[in-house]
C-alpha cells in the first residue's frame, strides 16, 4: 500500500485515502448522495387541472350560450346579438340620452304626466336600430314598484311604438302621478328576447314636492296694467324657485304689455260678465330666464294690426287662449318650445309662427286651435327636432296660407279640418 | 465463488467475504469503467451499490451489491406481467435511469435480463455497456447493448443519448405486455401507444426523458 492513507471508520484498519469500501470489515466507507427523482406527477396533476379548467370553461361558455341570460341594469347597457352591439337607453328626454334617474318638481295639488322612453342605436355607427332590434324582441312591458300606501300612486300605460324615433325612441309609456304620489319610484322595462334572453333596464324617477304660492286679484291689485307688471316684478324679486307661483288675473282689458323676464310665472285668466275674459290689448313678452315650465291659460291677446301678441321664449304651454289682430299672433321664439293647444287664432297676419333656434323639444301635440281668416294661419320657420308636430282636431279657415313649413319639417294634419 | 456469466469481454462472479460471510457480485470486464466509477458516488434503491472500482490497463474489477431475486428475463419465460406490474416495474426502471441520465450516462443496454426484482422492487443492473454521453460526438464508436433492444441510433446512426434508454425502455415494456417485439406484435391501448412513443426510430419524437415516460406511465 503506497500513498496517502486513511482509516476505515467501521473497523480501523488503514485504508486508501481514495478506497471506497473495507474489504476487511465489508462496508461502504464512501459518502454518497440520494439523487432525488422529481416527482413527475405533479405534471400530471397540473395536466389533469389545466384539462379540468379547459373543460369547465368550455361547459360555462356552452351553458352561457345555450341558458337564457338576464340583464338588469340603470338607465342603459349594451347588448351583443349576432355580433352587433345595441346601446339601449331609458329616459324622459326626447333623444337617447340615458336617464336612470329623473326628478320631477310636483306641486301638491298638481297632476303630471311624464313620457318614458326606450331608445335603442346601434353601438358602431350611432344610427337608431330600434326597429331592426324590435325584430328580435318578444315582449315589452313596464313595471313600476313604488310604496304600497301611496295615495295617489302612479299608473302607467304599457309600452306602445312610438310614432318618431329620434325623439320617442322604440317604445314609450305614459306615467301618470300627483302631487300626493309617493316615492320612491322605480320603472323596470323587461324587455323578452326571441332568443330567451331578459333585458331589465330600470329609472328612479323622484318626486319633489314644492311649495306654490296663488294670487288673487282680491288679495293683489292687478287690475291695471301698471299693478299687474309691479305685481310680477315684485313676485319675479321675492318669491325663489322653485316655488311654483299661480298669478290669477282678473276679467279685464289691460290696456298695454307685459313682460315676464325673471322667472316662471304661470299665468290664468278668468271670465267676467258679457264672456269678458282676461285680455291683454298690447304685445305680452315671456320670457323667464329659468325654469320650470309656464303655463298660460284662458286669456285674449287682442292686437290693432301690428306687433306680436304672445312672444313666447320659454318651455311653456299655451291653452285656450285668443289670438286676434295682430302681425303675429303667437311667436314662439328664442331657444325654447311652447306648444299651444285649444287656441283660437284670428284675423292677424300671421297667426303662429315657430321660430326657435334651440334644440329643446316638448308637447308636439298642437290640438284644438282654431285658425280663421288669417294671412298665414300656421307658419313653421324653424322647429327644434325632428319631431312631428300634430294638428289633431284643428281647424283652419279662411286663410290665405294655411300652413306655411319652408324647412319642411314634419307635421301631421291628417286629423284637421280645412274650410 | 459463483460464476454467474462469462464471456470474451469479461466475467460476472458472486462472491462472499470471509470475515462476514456478505455476498458481492465481481464484475471483470475490459472496457470503459467511467459509469462504474461515478456510480461510487451515489445511491439509489433501484440501482445496486457499486462498492470499489479497481483499473489497470483496459482491465476493470467492480465489486458491487448483489442483488437478490429473479431477474425480468427469467420471470417472463413463465408469464407476461399485468399492465399495472408493467407499470409499477418500468417507473421504478426509469427512476434508475433518471439517476444514471442525471450523472450523464447512457444505460444502453434496458432489458429484461437486467432487470432484477427484489420483492416489490426493480433494480437495474449491469452497466458494462453504459457510457457518459458526449454531446460533441455525432455517432457511438463502438456497437454496444443487446440486439432488439438496442436504439438504431447504437447502430450507427447517431450518437446514442437517454433517448436511447427510452427506446429500450419502450422494447422492455412491449415484451412484459406481450413477450414479443412490438415490431410484431404491440400492446394494445394506453401502454401500445407509449411504446410507439417510446420506439420512434427518430429520437426526437420520442419522450424527451424518462420523467416524460413516468408520466405517461
Amino acid at each position: 500500500m503506497t500513498g496517502k492513507t486513511r482509516a476505515c471508520p467501521h473497523c480501523g484498519v488503514s485504508l486508501r485515502s481514495d478506497a471506497a469500501f473495507c474489504p476487511f470489515c465489508a462496508e461502504n466507507i464512501r459518502p454518497r448522495q440520494t439523487v432525488k427523482v422529481p416527482s413527475h406527477l405533479w405534471r400530471k396533476g397540473l395536466r389533469y387541472t389545466v384539462i379540468l379548467a379547459v373543460l369547465a370553461l368550455l361547459t360555462a361558455a356552452v351553458y352561457n350560450y345555450v341558458t337564457p341570460n338576464v340583464y338588469d341594469a340603470r338607465g342603459e347597457l349594451t347588448y351583443t346579438l349576432e355580433g352587433n352591439d345595441y346601446h339601449l337607453a331609458v329616459t324622459f328626454r326626447n333623444d337617447g340620452a340615458p336617464e336612470a334617474e329623473y326628478t320631477v318638481q310636483v306641486e301638491e295639488d298638481g297632476r303630471y304626466d311624464r313620457d318614458a322612453k326606450l331608445f335603442i342605436t346601434h353601438v358602431d355607427t350611432g344610427v337608431d336600430a330600434g326597429q331592426m332590434f324590435n325584430q328580435q324582441i318578444v315582449s315589452a312591458y313596464v313595471q313600476v314598484t313604488q310604496p304600497e300606501d301611496s295615495p295617489s300612486p302612479v299608473t302607467w300605460l304599457q309600452p306602445a311604438f312610438a310614432n318618431d324615433p329620434a325623439t320617442e325612441g322604440l317604445l314609450h309609456s305614459v306615467l301618470n302621478f300627483t302631487g300626493e304620489s309617493q316615492g320612491p319610484v322605480e320603472l323596470q322595462w323587461h324587455i323578452g328576447m326571441k332568443n330567451g334572453d331578459t333585458i331589465i333596464l330600470r329609472q328612479k324617477l323622484n318626486l319633489a314636492t314644492v311649495d306654490s304660492l296663488h294670487y288673487y286679484p282680491e288679495d293683489f291689485p292687478m287690475d291695471t296694467i301698471e299693478e299687474l307688471q309691479a305685481l310680477v316684478e315684485q313676485i319675479q324679486a321675492e318669491v325663489p324657485l322653485p316655488t311654483v307661483v299661480h298669478l290669477h288675473l282678473p276679467p279685464v282689458a289691460y290696456e298695454g304689455g307685459l313682460t315676464i323676464d325673471g322667472r316662471t310665472i304661470n299665468l290664468y285668466g278668468s271670465l267676467g260678465e258679457h264672456n269678458m275674459r282676461t285680455t291683454f290689448l298690447g304685445p305680452v313678452v315671456y320670457k323667464p330666464e329659468q325654469d320650470p315650465q309656464g303655463f298660460i291659460q284662458f286669456i285674449d291677446f287682442r292686437g290693432g294690426g301690428s306687433g306680436t301678441g304672445l312672444t313666447v321664449e320659454a318651455d311653456c304651454h299655451v291653452e285656450d287662449c285668443g289670438f286676434s289682430g295682430w302681425e303675429t299672433g303667437l311667436l314662439i321664439g328664442g331657444e325654447d318650445w311652447a306648444d299651444p293647444v285649444g287656441c283660437l287664432f284670428e284675423d292677424n297676419s300671421v297667426g303662429f309662427r315657430f321660430d326657435s333656434g334651440g334644440s329643446y323639444v316638448n308637447a308636439n301635440r298642437f290640438e284644438g286651435n282654431a285658425f280663421l281668416d288669417n294671412g298665414t294661419a300656421v307658419e313653421l320657420l324653424r322647429v327644434p327636432g325632428t319631431k312631428t308636430l300634430y294638428f289633431d282636431g284643428c281647424r283652419f279657415a279662411g286663410n290665405d296660407t294655411d300652413l306655411s313649413n319652408p324647412a319642411g319639417h314634419p307635421v301631421n294634419i291628417s286629423y284637421a279640418t280645412f274650410e | 465463488m459463483r460464476l454467474i456469466k462469462e464471456s470474451s469481454r469479461g466475467s460476472v462472479r458472486v462472491v462472499r467475504h470471509k470475515t462476514t460471510g456478505r455476498d458481492f457480485i465481481l464484475r471483470q470486464f475490459t472496457g470503459n469503467p467511467e459509469v462504474y466509477q461515478k456510480l461510487l458516488d451515489y445511491t439509489c434503491p433501484n440501482l445496486p451499490t457499486v462498492y470499489e472500482v479497481a483499473c489497470q490497463g483496459d482491465q476493470n474489477l467492480v465489486l458491487e451489491e448483489l442483488i437478490q431475486g429473479d431477474t425480468l428475463g427469467f420471470l417472463l419465460q413463465d408469464a407476461l406481467f399485468t399492465p399495472e406490474e408493467t407499470r409499477k416495474i418500468v417507473i421504478q426502471v426509469c427512476r434508475a435511469l433518471w439517476v444514471l441520465h442525471s450523472i450523464g450516462a447512457v444505460h444502453r443496454d434496458v432489458k429484461p435480463e437486467n432487470i432484477i426484482l427484489r420483492g416489490a422492487e426493480a433494480v437495474l443492473i449491469d452497466f458494462d455497456a453504459a457510457r457518459l454521453h458526449k454531446p460533441e460526438h455525432e455517432m457511438d464508436t463502438q456497437i454496444l447493448g443487446t440486439t432488439g433492444f438496442a436504439a438504431p441510433e447504437q447502430y450507427g446512426l447517431s450518437q446514442s443519448d437517454l433517448r436511447t434508454d427510452i427506446y429500450s425502455a419502450g422494447i422492455l415494456i412491449n415484451v412484459m405486455l406481450t413477450g414479443e417485439h412490438p415490431s410484431k406484435k404491440l400492446a394494445e391501448g394506453k401502454m401500445g401507444h407509449i411504446v410507439d412513443r417510446c420506439t420512434h426510430v427518430n429520437p426526437q419524437r420520442r419522450y424527451k426523458n424518462v420523467l416524460r415516460l413516468m408520466e405517461a406511465l
